[in-house]
């Protein structure tokens, strides 16, 4: 395992591992991290990890981690490397399995003292009406014409369905829906395991939060996104489900059968890959594509749910609009194509972000209109429990980053040793003593979230915020949380 | 001898199971990944399931094995904990996995990855050490 002695300090917020460091490096590695969190980020395989992604073919400029960095397969998670979209290579473990995690974040037009006397019943209901837990499915079943629809249509399919309004269509990533998606290249394993998941939160680190907005730092910003002191707001955290992992699956297995021909030696089976201009390439690809589509149709879904639960509690109770607005939805586990400066020169990239989300400063075209003056709104989840942000993209993420900055905490213990430490009972407990709401289907899922198993959500966003690739706009605190097993 | 442990890892599920033979080696493996994704099974006739694996190595045929009950398990929400199997060589194998219903599982095992996957003979009996992404 390699330590810190092997960095070169660029600034207090950024470390370099030089190309020179291992024979098979093609460009350097980069780590965004305080002083502080270097020692624990060492503490595990994720440097080796991302020296490993520096070796892969058409990589760019550097492989780059973000603070939240830790562990994965192949790639480690909080990293993101740009491949030559002629000459460079697509790989699955720069995705991850579970394509298009992500986040959106919705917001109320009340404030706190108003929904205070309402957050359990709230949270009861979401509970009931948002499936979570393994294997738990939907409502609806997708027969094979509807499943298809929904894998190349995403967001807009739903959306068109009456699950949305054409406002919330224009405030998630991509618009929802990535054109290039092929639903013929989605086996059918997948397709079946996705049948009944629309509309399901899942498990593990996915949750669902009513939050209060703490704090604002941007006050400007914060107004353009639509976010104001004590007001009340929705998190939903979760992405592509069973469809997902199956597909990544499939094109892992696929693509390290073909490495031999395509003469690619990897150091982890993991990073397995295949060249973009590759018919295999391409397939992953549109395959990816769609299973994304599929994750931003499930969020739009639990938002339809979400919407109902809110208006069904508070229909009777309060006076006022009940509706919940869309802030905007990033994807943080996704390869997409996008243009970028390197060295002066516009070149079109294969970006892979793996536990990154994307952080596009003002005047880049993708990002909404509404936006297009602050940059994008950047979505934070905490570990549960704790607090999450929204910021803002930057100029310097542009420059420095490809557009892109960290997705979370970032899980610092295992599973196993969390569940040891701690009691399910006296974390629901300590978290109801500070007021935050638990709706949990069962304590072990409870304990291995706790927030003592991830790095500290305030360090990783000041390391993020410092380096300036996002600006801090806001700090939003939990009230419940909903959550599988 | 156990069938099999439950290592250490900071995110993931990492299983090292162990088998007299390799047949008992692959269905120890398989049992260790239902019951430490804590499968509830209820009480009800388990199903047979056919499968037929090809993959380019013995790494290769173990991890694709699990991923295919895994796939299965995710589409009739059954956990195999028996097999039968039919060929068992270093490429293939084909064999009938036994499905019991599940009421639930307490942790969500979102794929079997090749990452530092491990299949030897040690002495007189077999090892194999894999990882489940979590």
């Amino acid at each position: 395992m390699t330590n810190k002695k092997i960095l070169k300090k660029i600034n207090s917020q950024l470390w370099e591992i030089p190309r020179e460091f291992r024979s098979d490096m093609r460009v350097p590695a980069r780590i965004y991290a305080s002083e502080q969190m270097l020692e624990k980020i060492f503490e595990d395989h994720s440097v080796d990890q991302l020296i490993n992604v520096a070796t892969l073919p058409g990589i760019l400029k550097y492989a780059l981690a973000m603070p939240d960095i830790h562990e994965g397969y192949g790639f480690p998670i909080g990293g993101v490397a740009a491949m030559d979209a002629k000459r460079g290579v697509i790989s699955p473990g720069g995705v991850g399995y579970d394509i298009n995690c992500g986040v959106r974040l919705l917001t109320s037009s009340f404030s706190y003292g108003e929904i205070a006397p309402h957050l359990v019943d709230l949270a009861n209901q979401i509970a009931r009406d948002v499936p979570s837990g393994v294997g738990r499915g939907g409502k609806i079943v997708l027969k094979e014409k509807d499943m298809d629809n929904i894998l190349e249509g995403g967001a807009k399919r739903i959306i068109a369905q009456d699950y949305g309004t054409k406002d919330d269509l224009e405030k998630i990533e991509e618009g929802g829906c990535l054109a290039e998606a092929d639903a013929s290249l989605v086996s059918e394993h997948a397709k079946d395991r996705g049948r009944d998941q629309l509309g399901t939160l899942g498990s593990g680190n996915h949750f669902l939060e009513i939050q209060r907005v703490e704090k604002i730092y941007l006050p400007d910003v914060a107004e353009i996104f639509g976010l104001r002191e004590n007001q009340i707001a929705v998190m939903i955290h979760t992405g592509s489900r069973g469809l997902g992992h199956q597909v990544a699956t499939d094109y892992v297995r696929l693509m390290n059968t073909k490495l031999p021909s395509w003469k690619i030696n990897l150091p982890d089976r993991e990073l397995a890959c295949a060249p973009l201009d590759s018919d295999e390439g391409q397939r992953y690809f549109k395959a990816m594509a769609a299973a994304a589509n599929f994750a931003w149709a499930n969020r739009q879904m639990i938002t339809d749910l979400v919407r109902r639960a809110w208006e069904k509690v508070l229909s009777h109770k309060l006076s006022g609009k009940y509706s919940l607005s869309l802030v905007y939805d990033v994807a943080h586990n996704i390869a997409k194509f996008e243009e970028h400066k390197i060295d002066g020169k516009k070149v079109k990239v294969c970006l892979h972000r793996k536990g990154a989300t994307r952080a596009f400063g003002p005047g880049r075209i993708e990002v909404p209109k509404v936006y297009r003056e602050t940059g994008q709104p950047v979505l934070i989840p905490g570990s549960m429990g704790t607090a999450s942000y929204v910021m803002a993209g930057t100029e310097t993420a542009m420059a420095e980053s490809f557009g892109s900055t960290c997705h979370g905490a970032g899980r610092r213990m295992s599973r196993a040793e969390s569940r040891r430490r701690v009691s399910g009972q006296m974390l629901k407990k300590e978290l109801e003593t500070q007021g935050i709401i638990v709706r949990c289907g069962s304590f072990s899922g409870l304990t291995e979230e706790a927030p003592l198993a991830y790095k500290d959500i305030d360090e990783v966003v000041e390391v993020v915020h410092r380096a300036g690739l996002a600006k801090k706009v806001a700090r939003l605190v939990p009230l419940a949380v909903v959550k599988g097993e | 001898m156990k069938a099999y442990e439950i290592l250490e890892h900071t995110t993931d599920l990492k299983i090292r199971a162990f088998g007299k033979t390799k047949e008992e080696l692959f269905l120890n493996m398989l049992r260790g990944m239902f019951l430490g994704a804590g499968a509830k099974v209820q009480n009800k006739k388990s199903v047979p399931r056919e499968i037929k694996i090809k993959s380019s190595d013995e790494q290769s045929l173990i991890v694709d094995f699990l991923s295919e009950a895994l796939t299965l398990s995710d589409i009739n929400n059954e956990a195999y904990l028996e097999v039968r199997f039919k060929k068992l060589i270093e490429t293939e194998l084909k064999a009938e996995i036994f499905g019991t219903p599940v009421k639930n599982f307490s942790t969500e095992i979102k794929a079997v990855t090749y990452h530092g996957v491990e299949i030897k003979k040690v002495g007189d009996h077999w090892e194999a050490t894999v990882l489940f992404d979590i």
